[in-house]
């Protein structure tokens, strides 16, 4: 019983502790729900620098803590999505499917990187990576918001692919989406928790909207299904490895509040049009690239 | 031990989602149909 408590609630360091901090982590929780309704996004993005900055959990407990939160969130947003029919299946599958060997390659290509790089420097690398999703998110952010303004022109960059296999995706009626482009869209995603410390799913959405053409609504709940699968596999092998890098305790706080977040972020994403929709997840993009740069200072 | 901790780390958080989710909403369905039953009974 002992050894089963250590693995699932490893002693953390951090600036509070009891009520205080199950009260701060529900409240974080309950933001960070929101925007997982509102977007389709796991939140790892947000939460991670959150808990790191203001709490003081060491980042790898709280990438691993984010990641079983996140299965808890992502769940109950696929049910509703998935009574909706707002789910692509087969992007959602494929997506997923490359993300599962995204993150499995991920921490060997991260130890290849920390040497050629950095020189084996921890700190100077992690900085780095940081820098270089600073830039994800920004690039990102501006996609959305120029895709805004320039609504409804140009192919999705997906339909230019012709290389191998194609799909017709159901929901939506597009036609001839190449399979190994839904793939590499996994695997490129999937590779950012082993480089990073964050999950992938921020760059999802934008891509299903940006890339593949689906329509905002659609491309949420594709994401957050995309989420769930890749969170699980992470959660397993972090879990696998016995590394004490996942702290339940933390990762139920967040919970508890986060799955009503998650009501009120898709009470209000019927609300609000497409359109405005994307402008608004920019500025989440920006806002979370703000806050990460910050962390790359200090 | 390995595999009951993953277990764990993997139901916990899905059981609560889902509770908290889908089960969160039918039970509030389910309330205000009690609720309901009982307002009409009393207006009987």
């Amino acid at each position: 019983m002992k050894e089963l408590l250590a693995m699932v609630a490893p002693p953390i360091n951090a600036y509070y502790s009891g009520y205080l901090l199950f009260l701060i982590l529900s409240g974080m929780g309950f933001f960070v729900g929101i925007i997982t309704g509102l977007f389709g996004v796991g939140g790892g993005f947000l939460l991670v620098p959150l808990m790191n900055v203001l709490i003081g959990i060491p980042v790898d407990v709280a990438a691993g803590s984010t990641t079983c939160y996140i299965i808890g969130t992502s769940s109950s947003g696929v049910l509703k999505h998935w009574k909706n029919n707002n789910i692509e299946m087969k992007a959602a599958f494929y997506i997923a499917f490359g993300s599962i060997f995204g993150a499995v390659s991920g921490d060997y290509l991260q130890d290849f990187l920390k040497y050629f790089i950095a020189g084996g420097n921890d700190i100077l690398f992690n900085k780095i990576m940081q820098s270089i999703f600073v830039l994800l998110l920004l690039v990102v952010g501006w996609s959305m918001y120029r895709k805004t303004e320039t609504a409804g022109s140009g192919i999705p960059f997906l339909l230019k692919i012709h290389f191998g296999p194609v799909t017709t995706l159901s929901q939506s009626g597009i036609e001839g989406i190449s399979i190994a482009g839904l793939f590499l869209i996994g695997l490129g995603g999937g590779l950012l928790p082993g480089l990073m410390g964050v999950s992938g799913g921020v760059l999802y959405l934008p891509i299903l909207v940006v890339g593949i053409g689906l329509l905002p609504h659609l491309a949420v709940g594709t994401s957050l299904t995309i989420v769930f699968i890749a969170s699980t596999t992470a959660v397993i092998k972090k879990g696998l490895s016995g590394s004490g890098k996942v702290s339940l305790p933390v990762a139920v706080s967040l919970l508890v509040a986060g799955t009503l977040g998650v009501k009120v972020g898709m009470a209000l994403a019927r609300k609000v049009h497409g359109d405005k929709l994307k402008r608004y997840f920019s500025l989440i993009a920006f806002a979370a690239a703000v806050m990460v740069f910050i962390k790359v200072l200090f | 031990m390995k595999l009951f901790s993953v277990c764990v780390l993997v139901v916990t958080p899905l059981v609560i989602g889902i509770l908290m989710g889908p089960g969160f909403d039918m039970l509030i369905k389910k309330l205000s149909a009690v609720l309901k039953l009982f307002t009409q009974k009393g207006e009987e």
